[in-house]
């Protein structure tokens, strides 16, 4: 799994590649992002263009990132989501718990 | 039907890092089981979903304990069968809540039996003596 956090002005941009699935990278995603939370970041975009496959488990750490952050006060949105994850959102009815975007810039401009 | 594997039957250690190979072997499979490639990467979520479960819920993590995973191909124009047994005591599929429902959207777990429903065309729990429990993923060959 490979994480890269990037600033961007007030803006906190993590691009996540690799799997988010048990076992492999759901818990290494919560630990990078409880790190920006207790550093106080109160706006974060996690670009998932590179994230190749997500399970139940991945989605569940999307689902926590999402309420770690509101318990923190801050924000978490998604950007540049591949077909099938954009899929999985759907079908899942988590779409409509995420603000999501086609690109990072659009997300970071949107806070 | 031409190529891949017609039948796979794999016992394999309850550690979760076996769902990788259990999907390699299904990538194998999926040729004669006329899935399509599209459909495939769903099937093999399925399958991942299944296979975790048993591993976790199952067997507890227990890698003495064994996830057996059976795939069969069928006839052509029928159906494919993969069917994934742990050696747990089941639990109550009537019990499941609805992760779509908007009490269980924040809920962090819960999504891989529905997940499982959504992308194979039928699912079935069945319990076998002395112990065990399975799951069957039913899918209408050649469907997209």
């Amino acid at each position: 799994m490979k994480f890269e956090v990037l600033e961007k002005g007030d803006v906190t941009l993590m691009n996540i590649g690799g799997r988010i699935t048990l076992g492999s990278g759901d818990i290494k995603m919560r630990d990078k992002l409880l790190e920006q939370l207790d550093k106080g970041k109160k706006k974060i975009v996690l670009d998932l263009g590179e994230v190749s496959f997500i399970d139940s488990a991945g989605l569940g750490e999307l689902v926590a990132a999402y309420t770690s952050a509101r318990r923190h006060g801050a924000q978490v949105k998604l950007a540049n989501l591949t077909k099938k994850i954009d899929d999985l959102l759907d079908i899942t009815r988590l779409s409509s718990v995420f603000e999501t975007f086609d690109s990072a810039d659009d997300a970071v401009k949107s806070f | 039907m031409s190529g891949g594997l017609k039948q796979i039957i794999l016992q394999v250690a309850s550690r979760l890092e076996i769902t990788d190979t259990v999907d390699e072997y299904f990538r194998l499979f999926v040729k004669s089981a006329g899935i399509s490639p599209d459909r495939a990467d769903w099937i093999a979520l399925s399958i991942r979903e299944a296979v975790n479960n048993a591993i976790l819920y199952g067997n507890k993590q227990d890698p003495s304990k064994t996830v057996e995973i059976e795939m069969e191909a069928g006839e052509e124009g029928g159906t494919a069968m993969i069917r994934i047994w742990d050696e747990g005591e089941g639990f109550d599929i009537g019990n499941l809540p609805d992760p779509t429902k908007e009490e269980n959207l924040l809920r962090p777990h819960g999504r891989g039996i529905f997940l499982i429903r959504q992308f194979v065309d039928d699912v079935r729990f069945t319990c076998r003596n002395p112990k065990g429990f399975g799951i069957e993923l039913l899918i209408v060959k050649g469907k997209s």
